[in-house]
């Protein structure tokens, strides 16, 4: 009995975790398989997931997609030959749809011009109390004529098989059995890289490396003086430094907007660095790591005469790769897909300056109608951060993890 | 004692203070000519006259300093042992040290921009966009180092590999400089030593910087007490974040204080207009209304719009505001963060229950459910935009086909056909949604980890007075997880009440559903489509208020907890 019970509770845990695992994923996965779809796959109803492309086969010179219907028990290779005939689809008063006359049932589909047309109409009153008229056709079906209602009438195309120019049938082109095969698109991505997104993803590289590198120096330094180095004034620095933490970044949009435009520094990217590599979060980070060292170990390096510089980078760095490692995750992070304030500074216009996140909303714009090339560049901005996240996902969740225990 | 710097060779006292007098001299004319120059200007990057004022007088500070300085070095020198405010020989010191120091980097930030060093980052990527092969070069790089660390390897191959690492890195970088047009620039950096002020400011730079390494060096002299020996060091580690904070944060927050209370805007010197942005942001009107054949409209006063109506028997109640827009995004934020908190916060602490209960595969589970915030939230947004498209997109596939099973089974479900991006009732849902994804991860972690720190034998304990299983959640884990939770609320509404990236990124249309406009949103637009930049200041301050009180919240009840 307990053990049945133990069973069971696994086997809801993991249900539970396996549901929230596959909603977690689906956005990515559907991402990653819209980027390696073509502009025609993408619009397919009901969606699926797996990118098809239609088999082709060469008839007389010209590459032709394939068809496959079944006529008389066998399941023939067809293909459209460009002609259309137009068909009309007949039925009883009883069996008409009045509301969507294409959803009526119907009972017979001849060529409009093997129908003949008679003199009688037919009148019928819909729910909402509207007429609607029908012609009476006299049909032939399976030897007898008939007199029908014609419910509408439709273009068909013409399918020929491959193997047999005699076999001929008519459908609707749309609907037909198409013959597909799983095909990968990834030229999408080298498409989408050559509309600028490879100079964008160089901006990102960029700024990203320089913020990375300069948060840590000036995390570092200014971390190591709040926690080891005694001078008047230090703890009411650290005050005012941990209350501008709690100031929101919305505050600052316009002034720094100004003051960028005061510079000159509008549309450059060094106004994406050079204000962003002094962080008051990444100092506390540091100076709460720092505080944990051991004093003796300095003590001793600073009697035998090492400068503090030495002590630093000798004995501090190595000791603190945890916070350092975490630090630089969460600044790479921030710096990677941080949007407003390139939105700002260099502007959706100035397409050489951008970076992936502006370039995302500048191809949504510009291809609001193949969701695979928007879907790959935002695969091109999103993997990077996921694949860096997967080898060093221990860093990620002790960072976060820690964040939440020093409150 | 602990030094910063290896000693050099000191002058004597003889020497550079002259040098130092003469120099405050020199600042100080140059700087009252600049204060001067700044008050007669005609416009001032648009700023307004206070600003102008302001920055005049600011100008005028480093002349006090210097006086101060030369004061106090004349009052050392005679051996005099000031009292009161007069400078006092360390003070003279420490003051000097602080002046030249920050005097040379700000020589130092001006000359880099009169060499338009800052252009260098285009040139770098121009370089690198010219020769994509170079990235090889990093990789390889990388490989060898990464190769370097394994511990299987003989030691003598590991310092070779690392040499290697380092040998290609650099020389590939060196090849990406040589292709950015590094040298070139270097010489037309030289050829701008024809011009005046970069003359001035190399001479400016090496002067400072000389003052400030003989004043730093000459502590006896001026009397330094032994405990005060590191304390220069802290502040000189401290200078990039001080400066950095003083230019970017500091500064800013002041500028954006001041704006708020002028009707700043492009192309027009701003004008001090008191309180009216705040008084037209907030002003609301109440109105009752018996005949309710007019619009409601009519009620109100001229210059406010209607907010919202309600009808009760014969009186109609009309509330009425100077900026409908900003109460109506207020409310989209509080409603959004009101939503995403049950959403984001709820199903993460169950998942962090179920995860914290040492299940195999747990870690998986943690990093896939980590996994949507790493990501950028315009990208993210881009493909929920797709997966909400009403005919091909997946949730509402998703849902047709639960609809269609349902009404197999011989339920009469109707399928909703939700419009996720263009219904004004349900476009929010589609933001909270996209954000609950998001945050529901990274909450997960923080619940984990706060259940991790709660000790095993308070469960234990329970145990053995017969608590159940769910007893024990209510009695033990929630309360011990109380300051994780209050954590990951507060984090939670902070960042949904600077909510901007999802709704930009989520909708296509512009200007985007008046229901998924978020306070930032409508910032953004005041401030950046209408360029009223004095607005947007004061829809900031208010939005800051509303943030600084819940984080305040938070920090006293972590305080309040630490006490316990």
């Amino acid at each position: 009995m307990t053990k049945l019970r133990f069973y069971l509770g696994r086997l809801l845990a993991y249900a539970l975790l396996i549901g929230f695992a596959v909603f977690m994923l689906f956005p990515f996965i559907y991402m990653m398989s819209t980027s390696l779809k073509n502009s025609n796959d993408v619009f397919r109803v009901p969606p699926q997931l797996f990118p098809l492309s239609p088999v082709q086969r060469e008839v007389n010179g010209t590459l032709k997609d394939v068809y496959s219907f079944e006529i008389d028990g066998r399941v023939r290779e067809m293909v459209q030959t460009g002609e259309s005939r137009n068909f009309g689809f007949f039925t009883t008063p009883d069996r008409i749809n009045l509301n969507n006359t294409r959803n009526s049932n119907i009972i017979a589909q001849v060529p409009i011009d093997e129908a003949l047309k008679t003199d009688k109409t037919i009148t019928l009153t819909r729910a909402d109390g509207k007429e609607a008229r029908f012609d009476v056709y006299e049909v032939t079906l399976d030897g007898k004529t008939e007199q029908l209602l014609l419910a509408y009438r439709s273009g068909l195309a013409e399918f020929v098989a491959i193997d047999d120019e005699t076999v001929k049938l008519y459908a609707v082109a749309r609907t037909a059995p198409k013959q597909e095969f799983i095909d990968f698109q990834w030229g999408n991505y080298n498409a989408v890289l050559n509309l600028q997104l490879d100079r964008a993803l160089v901006n990102t590289t960029l700024v990203t490396l320089l913020v990375v590198v300069g948060q840590l120096v000036t995390s570092i330094l200014g971390g190591y003086a709040f926690s080891r180095v005694e001078f008047r004034g230090r703890d009411t620095l650290f005050l005012v430094y941990l209350g501008s933490i709690m100031i929101p970044f919305v505050v600052l949009i316009i002034p720094m907007y100004r003051l960028m435009v005061l510079l000159e520094w509008q549309n450059r990217i060094v106004s994406l660095i050079v204000p962003w590599i002094f962080t008051a979060y990444g100092t506390f980070l540091m100076r709460q790591f720092f505080i944990a060292i051991p004093k003796e170990i300095e003590e001793a390096a600073l009697l035998d005469g090492c400068s503090r510089f030495r002590v630093l980078w000798g004995i501090f760095v190595p000791l603190s790769t945890p916070a350092i490692a975490t630090l630089a995750i969460f600044s790479f992070l921030y710096a990677w897909n941080s949007f407003l304030w390139p939105l700002l500074i260099i502007g959706e216009g100035n397409v050489t300056n951008h970076v992936l996140t502006l370039s995302l909303i500048r191809l949504s714009n510009s291809f609001a109608d193949q969701p695979n090339m928007v879907l790959t560049g935002a695969a091109i901005a999103i993997l990077p951060p996921v694949i860096v996240f997967v080898l060093a996902q221990k860093y990620f969740i002790e960072g976060v993890a820690s964040s939440g225990l020093k409150g | 004692m602990a030094s910063l710097v290896r000693r050099s060779p000191r002058l004597s006292p003889q020497i550079f203070i002259p040098i130092a007098h003469l120099w405050n001299v020199i600042l100080a004319l140059v700087c009252i000519s600049a204060s001067v120059n700044i008050w007669g200007l005609s416009d001032f990057g648009n700023l307004g006259r206070p600003v102008q004022v302001f920055a005049a007088v600011v100008v005028l500070v480093p002349v006090v300093i210097a006086l101060y300085i030369s004061v106090g070095l004349l009052l050392h020198s005679l051996r005099k042992n000031p009292s009161g405010w007069l400078p006092k020989g360390h003070q003279t010191r420490y003051a000097a040290m602080v002046f030249y120091y920050v005097g040379m980097v700000l020589c130092a930030a001006a000359l880099v921009e009169t060499w338009a060093i800052f252009d260098g980052f285009e040139f770098l990527v121009n370089g690198f966009m010219a020769n994509a092969w170079l990235g090889y070069g990093f990789a390889l790089a990388y490989v060898l180092s990464w190769l370097s660390g394994r511990t299987f390897l003989p030691e003598t191959l590991k310092r070779t590999l690392r040499y290697a690492s380092l040998v290609t890195g650099f020389g590939t970088l060196i090849i990406l400089l040589a292709a950015s047009d590094f040298v070139g620039g270097m010489t037309s950096i030289l050829s701008t030593y024809r011009q005046f002020n970069v003359i001035a400011l190399t001479i400016a730079i090496l002067v400072f910087a000389f003052l400030a390494t003989q004043f730093l060096l000459h502590g006896e002299h001026f009397g330094e007490r032994p405990h005060e020996r590191t304390s220069w060091q802290g502040w000189l580690l401290l200078s990039p974040n001080i400066i950095g904070f003083m230019i970017f944060f500091a500064g800013p927050l002041l500028l954006s204080f001041y704006l708020s209370f002028t009707n700043s805007t492009v192309g027009r010197t701003p004008e001090f207009i008191g309180l009216q942005n705040y008084i037209d942001l907030m002003t609301l009107e109440f109105q009752t209304q018996t005949n309710l054949a007019d619009p409601p409209q009519r009620a109100l006063s001229f210059g406010f719009n209607v907010l919202g109506t309600l009808e009760l028997g014969n009186t109609r109640y009309v509330l009425g505001a100077k900026d409908p827009l900003f109460w109506l995004s207020l409310r989209n934020t509080l409603l959004f963060c009101l939503l995403l908190v049950p959403l984001g916060v709820l199903p993460a602490l169950g998942l962090s229950v179920v995860l914290n209960s040492s299940l195999p595969g747990v870690k998986i589970f943690r990093a896939i459910y980590f996994l949507p915030s790493v990501a950028a939230v315009v990208g993210t947004a881009l493909i929920w935009r797709w997966l909400y498209d009403p005919v091909i997109g997946f949730y509402n596939y998703i849902i047709t086909s639960v609809v269609n099973f349902l009404n197999t089974l011989g339920l009469n479900v109707v399928d909703p056909q939700i419009q996720w991006l263009t219904d004004p009732n349900v476009v929010l849902f589609s933001i909270v949604f996209l954000a609950a994804w998001q945050i529901l991860g990274y909450n997960t972690v923080l619940f984990l980890a706060g259940l991790q720190g709660i000790p095993k034998q308070l469960y234990e304990a329970a145990q053995i007075d017969g608590a159940n299983r769910w007893q024990q959640f209510l009695n033990v884990t929630l309360p011990m997880l109380s300051p994780t939770t209050f954590f990951v609320l507060i984090t939670t509404i902070v960042t949904g009440l600077q909510v901007f990236n999802e709704p930009y990124g989520l909708f296509p249309a512009r200007p985007i559903p008046v229901n998924a406009t978020t306070s930032v949103f409508y910032l953004y637009n005041a401030g950046f489509f209408q360029f009223r930049f004095g607005y947007a200041s004061a829809i900031a301050w208010v939005l800051f208020v509303i943030i600084f009180g819940i984080t305040f919240l938070q920090f006293r009840f972590n305080r309040s907890n630490a006490y316990e």
